[in-house]
Parts: structure tokens; C-alpha cells; sequence
């Protein structure tokens, strides 16, 4: 389905004609961040566009939901979207360009309340919330948690305010911003029990040249510190 | 040996479930060694006076690591799961090192540990990594050579009796250059496994003799193992009123396919050389080894049967056809859409007759009611897989998974060292047993020899018989030929995929397959490492298979089958 175009598309008149990537994004801060702006910003978005600029591929972003977003990416050629969990399963629809992000998930308490945990084991006799659908609400059920699972981040946050969950699950990147929105106190994690990084997923048909040329581009950016700073990468 | 607790399988969850809760009072105290030691580590081959002397030594050794929060990774298997939910624990309240030990899937291991090789981003202080990296590892200079820490930098943290002669798997985690570049914490093989009651069964046994003029039995060649899936999927179909078939596999196209295959399957049809062998100097071997790579004086020369490689020889065509066959001939029919992960959980069911790739890892799933008889004991057993008909004495035998500690120079020193600590007492003579007790993945000789174990032998099926054999030297991960693993597995799954699905032709996809590879090491070549691969330039095929030795040339004739009883095959463990 067509959705409109949000901001930039670059057009490099010097280069023979390429195809234009149309990169599918979501709202997704404080990697990505759509809702009420006037272009995308985030993390991601700032290590994207010179990935781009310097790869020399011209691009296009277009907001659309994650799943859909998947679906597109998988079946149309030169569409790509990110971030997304490179999974066993979704590894054989894609070409993968990447890390895009890489980042540690949390059990964040209530500031008052001091559960000590030291395995994730141990929190298996707590209230936990997630946000739903996300990677590492997957991840936990897997591993024999019942979660709550929330519509927004906020949400997740003013359950454990209220002290309706004793822990909330968050990368350490998302929370500082979420804390601040919702009036909380800084959050430091309980324990930090997973890592997770994310990827660009691009069509299996993407021009192979324009792939190699961002991979290429993109261990550049890694080599000489641009990426983890453009990420606000803390390893 | 302190045997105080008969140990038995069901209890294993249970084990879990009472984990010693500590105060704050005992953490980092001598209580807290007294706690684990009554609580826990129960079964060791160490005196409890021994016992308390390595854990002392690590509350000591760990002083100026306190405040740190350390984070490891494993790929997720029973063992593992014991370490992050148990050993994690006991560690923090006797060092007071935190030690985040995650377990996630094995794929996502090898990414992460690639990333952090290529673009030094410091994700994890430790990795608990296949072994069948060793011949990256031991090429590219990312990893830490463990004995040369051991002799330097760690001599002081390095536990006065870690005892690496004691390590049954170390001759695989020793790289090119004679240097020990991971710690093993686990090792499992991929043996045969079969319902042992259903074998036994005097009925069965007698309408298989008449059928195929021969006795049911373990099979020793793959051309018996094809009869008996037969027999089961096809002529016995149902036991006691449920549906039986006599083989189960994956085929879904993931990266979980690569390994089906990849994890030595072309060896046991015979694609390999037969002097081939990782124990002797590696610079000294000449010949076909591991995923059909030829290698000359330790530099990879070729894939292909043009450069004197067997990745798309005759024996490797009949392997992955053979493979196929059987999987949409004799498996349920969903097998062809399954994973390594979810096909793992079939045979808990009860209704499989035999698998001929099977990991021992997976034997904690298999201790559940419906395997066991009615006095507790397995009603399956493992024994030496069936081989292919380009097999011949003196080639590998099969395969095993061997994972080590691995650290990379991109780590800072510091949390490296914490990491070195926590990995030495996950593997401590204080606490191996009761890690194999909770995995049944060995390390040492010590708890393989030891009354405890060998006294409760029969419960596992034939597990100790393989690990106390010779054959486990035999059963080999990958070895040295692959230079670089991460950069060539995934060719495996993307090729394969094609074949599985009827897309193409088996021989087309492994041309395409040993080309692939060659592309891929020719590529290696630029990289900064140790021993490159230099391809040999393409001949006619013929120039090779028509000399002695791997590529071996096609063999039309088809194989006499052949079976034993268990315990004759159990003595070919012992030659």
C-alpha cells in the first residue's frame, strides 16, 4: 500500500542511474523517532543517511507499521527496513546490512523498591511488563515468563509507577528518553540480561552492488568510531 | 567421591527450582562456600576438603574483580542453562563477580562474535564458542591464545588445578600453530539412536528376519539403516495403536539446514580422506578433510573436484541425495518443515524408531516418562552411526560438538580477566560433575573414570560407553581446513536449500556449492591471517579422481547391508 513519502529523497545526478532503496520506518525511539515530526530522527536516522551519502545509493524513507513493513521488504525489490531482529527464522528472506543498532535489555524496578536479582531466573516470581511484540518480550516468554504486555512504552512505565508490575523490560537507550517523558526518576536497571542487535532487512533482489557498497561503507563507519558515536553506543 | 545423593533424572528440573538462596550476610564468605558445597556441588571427584580449597581459591583470586558485572554468552542447550541459572549464581555469592551469562540461539552467538571480531565492539567478555572455529580463530589474530594468557598475563588467575591434561576435547580447540585457543565447558557427539525395546522385541525382530533375510539390529551401513526405516514407516506403521516411523530429520530451509549437513554428513558417506587426521601436525597434512576442502601444508587449496577438493565428488552427491531421500521417503511429513530446534523435540514423543544423525546433547529431553520403562531406565539407545558406502576404515567416524571459552583481544583486559574466572570454575573439578549430571555434556577424564558415574552408566544409554571409548578422538568437530567459519557456513543453507526443495538437482547444487566455496577462499586470501587459502588452479576432474585417494571416484555398486546386535556394536568402540 502506497503511504506518503516522508522526507529526503537524494538524487546523486553525478552517478549512473541507480534505483532508489525505499527504506521502511517506524516510529521507534530513540533509534527512530516519526510521530509528531516533521522528518524522521533518532540514532538510526543519523547513522543512516551519510551510510547512504557516502555509499553513494540514493533513498527514500517511508513510514509504515513494522509488520507490514517486514512483508514489504521481503516482497519488493530495492525496499529495505530497519531496525529489525535478524532472526533464524526471517535469515533466509533478506540480505542483511548491519548492526544498525546494538543494544542492552534491562529489568527496570520501581527507584523505591530495591529487588536485588542476579540471574533472570530470579525474576521469574515477579510481575514483569513488556512492550508488546517486541523482541525481548519474545525472548522472555520463551524462556518461561508470563508477561504483561503493553501497547507503549509509557504505558509500560506508568504500570510500574503504580507498582501494577515490579519490573519493566527496556533497552538502556529507550528508557532514559521514556523515563523522562513519563516524570520518573533516572531508572537503572536491576539486571541486564540480553543483548540484542538489530539489522537492516533488504530484499533479496536489491541491486548487489549497492549492498556490497553500503556494507563496505558501513565497517568504515564502525572501524573509525562514527557509528557507536552516531548510536550513542555505550560497549 | 562423596555419592551421598543418588542422583536421579527426573530431578533435574527440580534441581533448579531449590537453588541455594543466599543471605546477604554469607555472600563472598566462607559460608557461602559451605552453603554451595552442601547444597550443590555434592557429586565431585575432588574430597570436600578439595573442594573447599578451589572454591577458596577463587573467592581470593576474584578480590579485585568485585565490582564488576561481567556478560557472557552460550548458545542454548541443558548444560548451558545449568551454568547461567546455577554456576552464574553460585559464582556471584563466592566471588561477588556478577556474571550475566546469556543463552540465546547459536546463530546469533556466531553473529555477534563475528561482529565483535570485525569491528572490535567489546558486546560480550566472554563467548562460549564451537570449536569449529578453531581454524579462524588460530588464523586471524582476534582471539587470545589461551595458553600463551595462561603462561603470561592470566598465570596469576589461572586456577592451580584447572588440570588441562584432564580435558578430554583439547587436541580441538588447538589451533594451526600448536596453541590452545578455547577451554572446553561442553562437549556432545552425534551418534545413532534407537528405540532399544522395539529392537529387542521378538515379534518385530522375527517379521524383520523374514522380510530382509537379515537381523534387525543397529545398523552398521547406511544401506541397513534405509531397510529398517522402511520397515518401521512402511511395513510395521503402528505400535500399540500409534503411528511409528522409521527415521526422523529437518529439511527447512534455515541456517539450522547448513549443520544437518555441514556437521560432517559428507564424512560419514565417505567423501574424506582416509589418513586425514587432526591429531598430527597440521602443517605436515596433505589431503581432503572437513566440508570436502583439500589442504596442502596447512594452506586450503580447493573445494571443488577441479582443485582436488570433494565438496561435489560422487561420495558428496550421494550423501545429500541420500539425505533427502530418506527424509521425504521415511520421516513424518512435516519433518521437510522443521528445524535443528523443533525436530529435536520429536522424538520425546515416543513414536521414532531410529535416528541416524542424532546430537546427545538433546538426552536431558529424552528422560521423560514416555522413553522410560517401567524401573526408570531408558528404553533407547545410542550407538556408532551407520556409514555410507565410500566409507572405509580409518576415516572419520562422525562428529561432535566441542565448545570452549573463547576471548578476543578487542576486550578490555580487566573484564577479560573476570570472564577468564568465571569460565575456569564452570569447568572446576568442583563442580564438572554436576554440570555433566545436569547436561550430560563431558569434559574430564576425572568424572568419565569415576566410580559415581560408571556405577549409573545404564541410565544413559550408551553415553558413557561412547565417552569412556577411544571413539570419542574419532567422533571430530570441524576441523583446521575451514578458515574462515562464519564467512563460509552460511553457503551451506543457501545451497542445500535448493536441492531439498526439488529446485534442482542435487549434483547442480553442490557444482554450485564447491564453487561457491572456492569463490569464498579465493576471496579469504586478502584477509590478514595465518596460513591463506591458495586455490589450486581447475583441472578436468578426472586428473583428481583418478588418483589414489580423495576425491574418490563413483562407486555404482550398491552395499551388502549389514547389523549387530548392541553389544557387538559397542565393541567397535573399543577398536
Amino acid at each position: 500500500m502506497a503511504r506518503v513519502a516522508l522526507v529526503v529523497c537524494l538524487l546523486l545526478v553525478a552517478l549512473p542511474v541507480a534505483a532508489t532503496i525505499k527504506l521502511l520506518i517506524y516510529d521507534y525511539p530513540p533509534l527512530i523517532a516519526i510521530k509528531g515530526q516533521a522528518q524522521p530522527s533518532g540514532h538510526a536516522i543519523e547513522l543512516i543517511k551519510p551510510l547512504f551519502l557516502q555509499a553513494g545509493v540514493p533513498y527514500q524513507f517511508v513510514e509504515q507499521p513494522l509488520r507490514r513493513a517486514i512483508y514489504q521488504a521481503a516482497q519488493k525489490q530495492n525496499y529495505c527496513t530497519f531496525p529489525v531482529i535478524r532472526t533464524q527464522q526471517r535469515e533466509a528472506s533478506f540480505r542483511w546490512i548491519g548492526p544498525i543498532s546494538i543494544n542492552r535489555y534491562g529489568l527496570y524496578g520501581h527507584p523505591e523498591l530495591h529487588h536485588k536479582l542476579v540471574t533472570l531466573n530470579d525474576a521469574k516470581s515477579y510481575k514483569i511488563g513488556a512492550y508488546a511484540g517486541s523482541a525481548v518480550a519474545e525472548y522472555l516468554s520463551q524462556n518461561g515468563f508470563s508477561i504483561d504486555q503493553t501497547n507503549s512504552i509509557e504505558q509500560g512505565l506508568q504500570m510500574l509507577k503504580h507498582s501494577r508490575i515490579d519490573f519493566w523490560v527496556a533497552d538502556t537507550q529507550s528508557i532514559r528518553q521514556a523515563s523522562k517523558t513519563a516524570n520518573m526518576a533516572k531508572l537503572s536497571p536491576s539486571l541486564s540480561f540480553y543483548t540484542s542487535m538489530s539489522f537492516m532487512a533488504c530484499n533479496l533482489e536489491t541491486t548487489d552492488s549497492d549492498l556490497l557498497a553500503l556494507e563496505a561503507e558501513l565497517k568504515k563507519m564502525y572501524l573509525s568510531g562514527q557509528a557507536q558515536q552516531l548510536l550513542h553506543l555505550s560497549f | 567421591m562423596d555419592t551421598r545423593c543418588l542422583w536421579r533424572p527426573e530431578l533435574l528440573f527440580v534441581a533448579l527450582a531449590i537453588v541455594p538462596t543466599p543471605s546477604v550476610a554469607d555472600s563472598f564468605s566462607s559460608q557461602a562456600i559451605e552453603r554451595w558445597l552442601a547444597q550443590e556441588f555434592i557429586h565431585s571427584t575432588l574430597a570436600k576438603s578439595a573442594q573447599r580449597q578451589e572454591l577458596q581459591w577463587f573467592q581470593h583470586a576474584a578480590v579485585p574483580y568485585r565490582d564488576l558485572t561481567i556478560h557472557v554468552v552460550s548458545e542454548d542447550i541443558p548444560t548451558h542453562r545449568y551454568e547461567s541459572e546455577v554456576l552464574a549464581r553460585a559464582f556471584y555469592d563466592i566471588t561477588g563477580i556478577h556474571v550475566v551469562h546469556e543463552v540465546t540461539q547459536e546463530d546469533d552467538v556466531v553473529r555477534k562474535l563475528q561482529v565483535q571480531m570485525d569491528l572490535g565492539i567489546n558486546i560480550y567478555d566472554g563467548y562460549v564458542n564451537d570449536s569449529d572455529f578453531i581454524g579462524s580463530h588460530s588464523r586471524y589474530r582476534q582471539t587470545l591464545a589461551i595458553s600463551d594468557m595462561i603462561s603470561g598475563e592470566w598465570r596469576n588467575i589461572t586456577l592451580p588445578t584447572l588440570a588441562l591434561d584432564d580435558f578430554i576435547g583439547l587436541s580441538h580447540v588447538t589451533g594451526i600453530d600448536g596453541k590452545l585457543y578455547q577451554l572446553p565447558t561442553q562437549q556432545f557427539a552425534n551418534l545413532y539412536w534407537y528405540r532399544h525395546d522395539w529392537f529387542t522385541d521378538p515379534q518385530l525382530k522375527q517379521r524383520f528376519q523374514s522380510h530382509f533375510g537379515y537381523p534387525l539390529g543397529v545398523p552398521q551401513n547406511w544401506a541397513a539403516y534405509e531397510d529398517i526405516a522402511n520397515f518401521f514407516t512402511n511395513i510395521v506403521k503402528e505400535i500399540d495403536g500409534k503411528q511409528v516411523w522409521g527415521h526422523m530429520d529437518y529439511g527447512h530451509f534455515d541456517p539450522s539446514l547448513g549443520w544437518r549437513i555441514s556437521d560432517s554428513w559428507l564424512s560419514l558417506a565417505g567423501a574424506n580422506d582416509l589418513t586425514f587426521s587432526n591429531d598430527k601436525p597440521y602443517n605436515t597434512q596433505q589431503g581432503v578433510g572437513d566440508w570436502g576442502i583439500r589442504v596442502e601444508h596447512c594452506h586450503p587449496v580447493g573445494a571443488s573436484v577441479t582443485r582436488g577438493g570433494a565438496l561435489d565428488s560422487p561420495a558428496a552427491v550421494y550423501a545429500v541425495e541420500t539425505y533427502i531421500s530418506w527424509l521425504l521417503k521415511y520421516a513424518p511429513a512435516e519433518a521437510r518443515y522443521l528445524t535443528f530446534s523443533n525436530s529435536s523435540e520429536y522424538l520425546a514423543r515416543g513414536s521414532i524408531a531410529q535416528q541416524v544423525f542424532w546430537y546427545t546433547a538433546f538426552i536431558p529431553n529424552l528422560l521423560n516418562e514416555e522413553l522410560l520403562s517401567h524401573n526408570d531406565m531408558p528404553v533407547w539407545r545410542v550407538a556408532p552411526s551407520p556409514r555410507g558406502k565410500y566409507w572405509r576404515s580409518g576415516m572419520k567416524s562422525g562428529y561432535q560438538d566441542i565448545s570452549g571459552w573463547t576471548f578476543l583481544r578487542s576486550t578490555p583486559k580487566r573484564r577479560a580477566a573476570a570472564a577468564w574466572l568465571y569460565a575456569q570454575f564452570v569447568v572446576s573439578k568442583t563442580v564438572s560433575m554436576e554440570k555433566f549430571l545436569n547436561g550430560y555434556t563431558p569434559i574430564r577424564q576425572s568424572d568419565l573414570s569415576s566410580t559415581y558415574l560408571i556405577d549409573n552408566a545404564h541410565k544413559w544409554g550408551g553415553l558413557l560407553e561412547f565417552y569412556r571409548s577411544k571413539a570419542r578422538d574419532y567422533w571430530t568437530p570441524t576441523g583446521l581446513s575451514v578458515a574462515n567459519y562464519a564467512a563460509l557456513s552460511d553457503a551451506w543453507w543457501r545451497h542445500i536449500g535448493r536441492a531439498v526443495s526439488g529446485h534442482q538437482s542435487v549434483k547442480e547444487t553442490m557444482t554450485q556449492l564447491a564453487n561457491d566455496i572456492d569463490q569464498r577462499l579465493d576471496k579469504l586470501k586478502h584477509d590478514d591471517m595465518r596460513c591463506p587459502p591458495r586455490l589450486n588452479p581447475p583441472q578436468a576432474a578426472s586428473h583428481w579422481l583418478e588418483r589414489h585417494g580423495a576425491p574418490w571416484p563413483a562407486d555404482s555398486k550398491p552395499a551388502v547391508p549389514k547389523t549387530l546386535s548392541y553389544q557387538e556394536a559397542l565393541l567397535l568402540w573399543q577398536e
